[in-house]
């Protein structure tokens, strides 16, 4: 019975341990996020101490460059700055290296800070069919609404 | 016969000097003059690797580069999810071309009329870094869809 019980606790552990993240749509992406784009990292993730930290991102952060290729919303510059949570696991933290390829970025405000904030279940790196896809149906979408 | 058009083909953007002068990619011309069009993702950086079937009268020669790319999309008519390319090494001129692990390119290649390689030069190849190479992808996702 401790042994089952033992067993219970441990998978329960490692489910709240990973990220699990909703499926994200075309249509999720550009209503619920402010910053929808393509982008490429400029440089590797760097660490820096944010002003305040009792809010979910505390008070240490990466912040990242992006060179954006495809702008779906708001970015409308060729460069834009995205912070994210240092990656501990269970937070969704993301750090981007320069090497890393062409990824698929949403972002939302922090009406605080005004910073750009992502997370690893807000990323997607184009190199599956599924991802190719997505951006097909983002470029459509913004199509329409152009 | 098939040798002289293929050599036409990938000579045709080869400048004088050793420097690779390419004229724009274009995605009409791509569909249309081009084996194999995709945008797919290097699997590891290129190898230098010794043609066996091959000898200096061959455009690549003896010592060409391999990668080998994921297919993301096709465009046009490789028709498998993994594809082994062949290039000039860079530093020979003849714009060859290097990748390394984890870029996405829109690739477009010749078949080899014996050796059946896919050859691929720095001219017939775009990396996915900007914009320009964006509408490409999308241009030609739009033209092959049509057809």
């Amino acid at each position: 019975m401790k042994i089952l019980l033992t067993m219970c606790l441990l998978v329960s552990s490692t489910v709240s341990i990973a990220c699990s993240c909703a499926l994200q749509t075309a249509e999720s992406m550009l209503r619920d996020a402010d910053l929808v784009f393509l982008g490429i990292a400029k440089s590797d993730s760097q660490a820096f101490q944010r002003s305040i930290d009792d809010d979910w991102l505390g008070g240490t952060a990466m912040s990242t460059p992006f060179e954006v290729i495809a702008d779906y919303k708001n970015t409308g510059f060729g460069e834009v700055n995205v912070i994210s949570p240092v990656d501990y696991g269970a937070n969704c933290g993301i750090e981007f290296k320069k090497q890393d390829g062409v990824v698929l970025v949403t972002a939302s405000k922090n009406p605080v800070t005004n910073e750009m904030v992502t997370s690893s279940c807000s990323v997607t790196w184009l190199n599956t069919p599924a991802t190719y896809n997505l951006l097909m149906e983002l470029e459509a979408l913004n199509s329409l609404e152009e | 016969m098939k040798t002289l058009l293929f050599l036409c083909l990938f000579l045709i953007n080869l400048p004088a000097a050793i420097a690779c002068s390419c004229a724009e990619l274009n995605a009409d011309e791509l569909l249309r003059d081009r084996s194999a069009v995709v945008l797919a993702i290097a699997q590891g950086s290129s190898i230098v690797i010794t043609r066996e079937r091959s000898d200096e009268d061959d455009w690549v020669g003896t010592t060409g580069m391999l990668t080998t790319f994921k297919v993301i999309t096709d465009y046009k008519s490789t028709g498998t999810k993994i594809i082994n390319v062949i290039s000039n090494p860079p530093e020979l001129g003849r714009c060859g071309a290097e990748f390394k692990d984890g870029e996405v390119i829109v690739l477009s290649t010749i078949e080899h009329p014996t050796t059946f390689e896919m050859i691929t030069t720095a001219c017939s190849v775009s990396w996915l870094d900007n914009s320009k190479t964006y509408k490409l992808m999308m241009e030609l996702d739009s033209i092959s869809k049509r057809q």
